[in-house]
This record gives C-alpha cells, structure tokens and sequence, in this order.
C-alpha cells in the first residue's frame, strides 16, 4: 500500500531485540481458551500495548508475563531466559495493578521500599532508591502518609513508584489510567511516558482503552477472544487497519458491504448498494478479482459541503439527518436517498453564528471521499 | 491465585476432626447396650425408649420450648423496633445510649447478667411486690432480654446495608412513613427478622448460665435437668437425648440449606439471563 | 446522604423507639445499676442481706478491700485470667489456618465447610461438653489412645495406666477451646474473606515469598479479625460458669463460680456484686476502649 511505513512489520526497528518474547503461548482455563497461541516480541525500551475488550485474553497474558499464571503451552522468554516454572516472586518484572493494591497498613514510603526489603541491600542504599523514586512521581512531601489519605492520582504514582523501585527488566501496567478521570488522565499519560523514558524500562500496558494505548504506546497488539489481530504503530493500526474488526474496534468508521467491479491500476473500483453509488478506492496489494467485500471510511474523512464540489470522484448526495455539537467538532448523520446513515465529522474551524459551514437539520449536503481514505476488506462479515 | 496450600488443608482437616470428633462419639454411644457410656457393649435403642418414658425430661422440654417461643417472638418485635430506630430515626436524643445499653449483654459475660438480673428481681418483689416467686415470667424477661440483643444486632446490620433511597422512593411516590414501613422496610428486612427470631429461639433454647439465676422451684428447663444430670455423671440417655438434637439441627440445617442453594442458583441463571438479553 | 432521618413522625415512632429504650432501661441498665451500687454497701442478716452505710461517705469499700487482700478471689480471678488467655491463644492457632483455608477452597466447598463451622452452635452448648466427658473420662477409647501414645513416647518408668484428664485445669481450657473455636473462626473467616486478594499478589510480584507475604500482608491486614476474634472468645471464657463445674478442679474455682457461691450459698450480695464490677471492669472496659479505637480508625481510615 502507499505508505512504506507500514511494509516495515517492524516499526522504529525495535523487536528486532526479542527483548522479551512470547512464543505460541495458550492459556486454557478447563474448557475454556484465554490465550490462543499467541506470539510477540517487544524490544527493549519499548512502550508497548497490548488493547482489547474484556474477555479477550490481555490480561491472562500480562499475569503469564508476571508469573500469576503459567502458559498450558509455549514459551515466554524475558532477555532471554526462559520464565517457565519461576516464581512470581523470582522474575525480574513488577507490576502496577489495576487496583493499585496499595497496601493500606504502609505508608507511602514502606509501600515503595516494600520490594526492597527481601533483597539484600544495604539500609542507605535502600533509604536513597525510595527517596529517588519520590522525586520521581513527585510525592516526597508525602513520604509519611497512609494510602487512605492520598488522591486517585497521588496512589496511582506510588504504584507506579513502588513498582519501578526494583528497577525491573519488565514493567507490566494493567489499565493504568482506568480509574482516574479525564482530565488527570491525559496528564498522567504523558508523565508515564515521560517516565518510561527517563528510565528506560520496557512497559507493557494492557488497557480496554484504545486512546490511552495510542497516546502511550510505540507499538499496540490488538487482541480479540485470545489471539492478535493486529499489531503495528498506533498511526498504522488507525490508519491502515488490516481487518474490518480492527477498522471498527479502533476509532469510528462507516462500514458498507460491495462488490468489487473492476481493478484500475493503482485503483478499484466498489459498487456500494447502500450509498447507491460505485466507490474508487486504494486497492489494497493482494486484491485480485471479483468479490464481495467491505468499504469503510472513517467520519473525519468525509469532507461535507452545501455547494456541489467540482471535479471530485467519490460525492454522494445526502440530507441532515440529525447532529451533535461537540465544541470542536460536529458528528453530522446523513441520510442517503437510499436510507442508508453516513456519519460525518466536521471540525468547527470558524465561530458558531458563522453559518458558512455549519449544516442544519433537513439541509441538503455532498459528501466527496478521496479514494486513499477508503478501506477495504475482504473479511466481509 | 486459588492455591490451598498442604500445612492449610492439614491443618483444617485436623481441626474439623476436633470439632466433629466428639459429637460422632456421643452419637454411636447412643446406640450402646451398656450402661457404660465409654465402653462398647453392642447395638441398641433401648435409651432412646427410655428418653421418650421420661416424664422430667418431657415436661422440661416442653417449657423449654414454651420458653423459646414466646421469648424469641417477643424478643424478635422488640428488637425489630429497636434496629429500625437505631438504623433509620437518624440521630435522635439517647440514641448512643440505646446502642450502648443494646451491645451490652453481647458483650458481658453471662454470670454477671445473671446475678444482677436476679438481684433486679428479688428487689422488686421487695419494693412493688412483683415478681413475689420467680418462675416462668421472670424466665421469660430474662431470656427476652438477652435475645433481643442478638436481634437488634442481625437487623442492625441488615438495615444499614440496605439503600435507604429505595425508602426515600416509596416516600417520594406519596407512601406516608407508615406506608413505607409496612410495604418497604419490613418486607426488605424480613429474612433477618426470621433468622433474628431462630437466633433467639436456639440461644433461648440454649441457655443454661442465666437460666440458672432466674429460674425458681419447679421451673426446671431442658438445660438446666441436663446440666444437673450431667454434673452426676455421663448416663446414655443424655446421649440419646444430645443424639436427637443433632439430627434435628443437621436435618433441619440441611434442607434450610439446600432450599436457600437452590433459591441462589435461580437466581444466579435469572441474573445471567437477563444480562445476555441485553445483547 | 447519611442514612435516617426518612421517618420523623411524631406519636407512634415515639413508641418503636420508647418500647424497647424502656425495656433495655430496666432490664439492662437498671441490673448493672443495682449491682454497682450493692459493691459499696455492706452485708447482713435480713432480707434483703445488705444495708447501705448511715454516715458520710454512705458507701463502704470493705467488700472490694476483701477483693484485694483476700487471696481466694486473687486466685480466682488469676485462674480465670489464665484459663482463658491459654483459650484465646489455642483458638487463634487452630482457628487462623481454618479461617485462612475456608478462603482458599472452592465455592462449593467453602459453603460446605461453613455450613459445617457453625452447625455446633445451633445444637446444644451442654450438649457439646457432654460429649467431651465422655471421651475425657479414665476408661475411654479416647483417654485410653492417649494413654497408649503417651507411653510409647515416654520411658517405661514414667508409663501410666491412664491419664487423669477430667476435673483438672487443662480439661476446662481443653473444652473451652472446643466450644469457643467457632467464635474465633467465623470474624476471622469475615475479615480474611474480605481481604483484597490481589495485595498477596503485590507482594509476590515485589519479591515476597509466601511467608513473607503472610507476615507482611495478610497477618497485619487481619488483625481486627483477630482482635473480634480474641474477644469473642477471652469474655466469655473468662466468666465461665458451666464448663469449670462440670470438667474443672473444684478446689481451685474460677470467678464465675465464686461469684454464684457469694451470692447463693454466703448469701453475700456486696461481696458478689464487687466481684461482679471487678470482672466487668477487666473485661469489659479495655473492649469499649478498644470499640472506640476502632471507630475512629475507620472513621479516619475511610477513602
């Protein structure tokens, strides 16, 4: 396809480390298949995702790396040792727990020193590393208190800190921002980054969000009911989804079957039944011949305007159907003569009043597709 | 990590044996011949005949009973009253007071609220008359009184872990307190009324301690025959006897038990049934 | 919002909170009224036995100097003490692992194994000592097994023909732990249940091994189990009554037994009632203050 970015199947050259390698692992629970012979390599310094809804197996897979659960079948390997049979308690990876799991009778201090108190080291040396990791997430006026007296953000850094005080080869963060609100969020998003490359951990966030994978990670493996679907850069996996599941899971799309009519160089050409019109689109490198498949377009693609634009393929003639305003943008759902719904975002780049733009109930509007921001899927469902 | 570990699992095992040990004991020996409680002396039900022949075993049993009941109904209103007042009323004046007052015989140890109930009673009869002879009723003041506590406790804890919003619902619909207390309140709370009341009926039905200061001549309850019985030595009917009361209470425990089991997994399939609807 | 307050009509809420406040009034605050005042007057023959002092101060303190100096209520009260601490003790080390394993078994199980903890309460108290005399006896299966272990562990010169079990002290403490264990287990069992699994997994992932992770984590995290626990079963031990007066040596009496004595047979009602306000005293108050504690920690504790 156009963009030689995503040939590269390994994005800023990377995984080639094998720094930490999952080979064909499973994971059965009685009847029931978790994990499904997944394989990955994350490389060192990496930040990396794994995003998926509950129940498709991320989880299992982060608490195999952690060693609360061992695979039925294949291999972990972490700088290249062999995790088989270790212990929790023995592998050089620590986790941040969803929960936090702060513990209560522990003040924030004891809580960061805890995974030093069974290694032998000497008393400074331990007092210094807990003192560095305050400074760190910025909590050393609060050494002395009890978790019960921190807020959602404040314990969200002492896990972080307790976790990375070991220094371990491996940082597993379980949905590391799921209980904060919104607007710490982003913040904490960028200070975990920050973090991750002030020390040079590989992380491994598991998370049902697909914003905070994109924001925080270098690389997402998208799971769904135990196996990976897809796993690229975030630009490449929004982009230049491979699958129609990975297309919808990831942002919003407008999803329509067709059927291929013809291949025109670079191009093909999709009838669309639904929007009463043939598409042309990018063609995909292994397109070939006739068939059923699905179009999709994401909302924010779909350029929308009063006046019929000249000389553009790709325009279908529709009608506002209902919106909503959400400050910067609209979502615009337009009614097609065919009845089909087409969804619609535009950005509100002038002030509201200024109705150059701006579309309103029972307004008749084009909509015009530039053929590359056309996907297509031969998976059709 | 679901792990029982083999020092757990030894050290359950061990301790259920402990708990079960004697108990099986007392049964087996209950179908002894010989009179020797401890020494095998081949089958027999000859003690269980001669328990049902005894008239001062029945007739305690019967005011055991007796006892049992109209303490426990009495003890589980007043204790009803007394957990929705201290739940519900919100701070009202007395309130830590009551509390206090109600925790007290929980946690006193009986002997003390036996002596002082007793010295309650034997200055009543002296200053207004009543009770002039200690017998059923001051029996059944005594047991009322501890058994309510036990229930305050059960309601307490109930009422407050039910959403008082669903109250403030009935009210908003138009429900005056009384309404809402006769549709919402107790019927919410009713299986801790129950088990309030089967509390009270088995710690009734129990006790020996406070029984003890505030029964009079001829009042002799279950507990308290079998407590002199049992300080003149081991006899084999009080095995038949104790036999009985296990097989009522694991009978009776059973089928609470299997009933309340499969109540819970309905309920559980209606819960997973009404989720996958929704997709 | 806090909870109450819905139902502020006046008349008969009045009467669902003044019926059972008159109740406890005269039932439970009156008794313990009664008693205290009764340690401060003095004993004598009539009916009722005691007389209260005619001259300032109006109270005597005889009974409670008798308390001090007399060395069968110092005797007493030790044994007690001490009986019931031995109790408290066993019932932790064998209740925790019970409590702890209840918490690991399987859903089923676990509603089994419960079932099983507290089916004893709802059968007889007595009934349960009952059974332990019989096997504590010299002639049964289970003296006679002991006997049997005993002399195969120990020289022949020191063999017995059996061990005297009944009517000694050990025996009262023996049964006592039998009859208390579940008061122990169930508030054990209540606290471990609620303990958030995934802080043992912490620790493992930060370097613990198990038993460290039981010392660091789940034992400090469960200490107000053990504390409810504790009490559950040291009052009731302490004041025991029936338990001592069918297993225990009579000749060195718990308080609960020399505080009937005083009252029935002495006909001694100050004397008793001193014994009793000393005993609620060690008891009772160190749990109010402990309650208080509490309250506060959670208050404080709360996230």
């Amino acid at each position: 396809m156009g963009d030689p970015d995503r040939q590269s199947p390994t994005p800023p050259g990377r995984a080639s480390d094998r720094f930490i390698s999952v080979r064909n692992v499973a994971k059965r629970f009685g009847s029931f298949t978790a994990v499904d012979g997944v394989s990955l390599d994350i490389g060192k310094g990496e930040l990396f995702a794994l995003l998926g809804s509950s129940g498709c197996g991320k989880t299992t897979l982060l608490r195999m790396l952690a060693g609360f659960e061992q695979p039925s079948s294949g291999q972990i390997f972490i700088d290249g040792e062999d995790m088989a049979g270790i212990a929790p308690y023995h592998r050089p990876v620590n986790m941040m727990f969803q929960s936090y799991a702060l513990f209560p009778h522990m003040t924030v201090e004891k809580n960061i020193g805890y995974g030093l108190k069974h290694e032998r080291m000497a008393k400074s040396e331990r007092d210094d590393r807990v003192a560095a990791m305050l400074d760190l997430v910025q909590l050393r006026d609060f050494a002395r208190r009890h978790p019960h007296q921190l807020s959602g953000g404040q314990r969200q850094r002492v896990a972080l800190a307790r976790a990375l005080a070991k220094q371990p080869k491996l940082l597993l963060l379980d949905e590391p921002l799921g209980a904060l609100d919104k607007k710490l969020r982003e913040q904490t998003q960028f200070e975990i980054a920050n973090i991750q490359y002030e020390t040079g951990i590989t992380f491994v966030v598991v998370t049902h969000d697909q914003e905070e994978a994109m924001t925080l990670a270098s690389r997402i493996a998208i799971m769904d009911r135990g196996a990976i679907r897809q796993l690229d850069t975030p630009k490449n996996v929004y982009e230049f989804p491979g699958s129609r599941f990975v297309a919808s899971f990831i942002g919003s799309v407008n999803l329509f079957d067709g059927e291929l009519v013809r291949i025109d160089g670079d191009f093909a050409d999709v009838a669309v039944p639904d929007l009463g019109i043939t598409l042309r689109a990018l063609r995909r490198g292994d397109l070939r011949g006739k068939g059923r498949l699905t179009c999709a377009f994401r909302p924010e693609k779909v350029h929308m305007s009063r006046q019929k634009p000249d000389g553009m393929g790709n325009t279908i003639q529709g009608v506002v159907l209902d919106f909503g305003y959400f400050g910067k943008d609209s979502l615009y759902r337009i009614k097609m003569a065919t009845q089909a719904l087409v969804r619609v975002n535009a950005t509100n780049d002038l002030r509201a009043g200024d109705d150059e733009i701006v579309a309103t109930w029972e307004d008749e509007v084009y909509l015009s597709i530039d053929p590359k921001a056309i996907m297509i899927f031969e998976d059709e469902a | 990590m679901k792990r029982l570990s083999t020092f757990l699992l030894t050290m359950m095992a061990l301790g259920y044996v402990y708990l079960y040990a004697p108990i099986i004991s007392l049964i087996v020996f209950s179908f002894n011949k010989s009179r020797l409680v401890t020494v095998w002396g081949g089958f027999s039900t000859v003690w269980y005949a001669r328990l049902f022949e005894n008239t001062q075993i029945l007739d305690a049993a019967w005011l055991s009973l007796r006892l049992a009941l109209i303490s426990a109904t009495v003890a589980t209103i007043l204790g009803t009253m007394a957990g929705i007042a201290l739940v519900r009323f919100g701070p009202f004046r007395g309130r830590t007071m009551l509390s206090g007052l109600i925790s007290t015989p929980l946690v006193m140890p009986e002997v003390l609220t036996g002596v002082s109930t007793l010295m309650l009673f034997l200055l009543m009869a002296k200053w207004i008359g009543w009770p002039a002879r200690r017998g059923f009723s001051t029996l059944l003041i005594a047991h009322i009184t501890f058994s309510m506590t036990y229930v305050t406790t059960v309601i307490t804890s109930r009422l407050s872990a039910i959403d008082i919003s669903i109250e403030e619902a009935a009210l908003d619909l138009g429900s005056t307190p009384w309404q809402v207390l006769r549709d919402i309140t107790l019927p919410v709370i009713s299986p801790a009324i129950l088990s309030g009341w089967l509390l009270a009926f088995t710690i009734s039905l129990d006790d020996v301690v406070i029984t003890s200061f505030t029964n009079g001549p001829g009042y002799n309850t279950l507990p308290m025959l079998v407590w002199a019985k049992v300080r003149l030595g081991v006899t084999p009917d009080i095995n038949a006897l104790g036999s009985l009361i296990v097989a009522v209470v694991a009978i009776g425990v059973t089928v609470s038990s299997v009933v309340l089991t499969r109540n819970e997994r309905r309920r559980e399939r209606d819960i997973q049934a009404a989720l996958l609807g929704d997709h | 919002m806090k909870p109450g307050g819905w139902f502020d009509r006046r008349g008969w809420s009045d009467i669902i909170v003044g019926v059972p406040y008159a109740w406890a009034i005269v039932f439970i605050l009156a008794p313990i009224c009664i008693v205290t005042a009764l340690s401060f007057a003095v004993p004598v023959l009539n009916s009722p036995p005691y007389q209260f002092v005619h001259t300032w101060p109006f109270v005597s303190i005889a009974s409670f100097q008798r308390l001090f100096t007399d060395s069968i209520y110092i005797r007493s009260f030790s044994v007690s003490l001490f009986n019931a601490s031995i109790a408290t003790v066993l019932c932790l080390l064998i209740g925790y692992p019970m409590a702890l394993g209840l918490t690991r078994v399987s859903k089923a199980a676990n509603r089994v194994l419960l079932m099983l903890i507290v089916l004893p309460f709802w059968t007889s108290f007595l009934l349960r000592v009952y059974a332990w005399i019989g096997l504590m006896g010299n002639n049964s299966w289970f003296n006679r097994l002991l006997t049997v272990l005993y002399n195969i562990l120990v020289p022949q010169a020191w063999h017995l023909a059996n061990i005297q079990i009944m009517y000694t002290n050990f025996a009262v403490i023996f049964v006592v732990v039998y009859s208390y264990l579940p008061f122990m287990i169930l508030p054990l069992y209540a606290n471990l249940e609620k303990l958030d699994r995934t802080l043992d997994e912490a620790a493992m992932d930060l370097g613990s091994r198990p038993y460290q992770v039981f010392l660091d984590v789940t034992l400090p995290l469960s200490m107000p189990g053990i504390i409810a626990g504790g009490l559950l079963v040291f009052i009731p031990s302490a004041g025991e009554l029936v338990i001592p007066s069918l297993v225990g040596n009579m000749s060195d009496p718990m308080i609960g037994a020399i505080i009937s004595q005083e009252f029935g047979l002495n006909h001694d009602w100050p004397m008793a009632a001193a014994i009793s306000v000393a005993l609620l005293f060690v008891l009772v108050v160190p749990l109010m203050a402990y309650t208080r504690y509490q309250s506060r920690a959670e208050a404080g504790g709360a996230p």
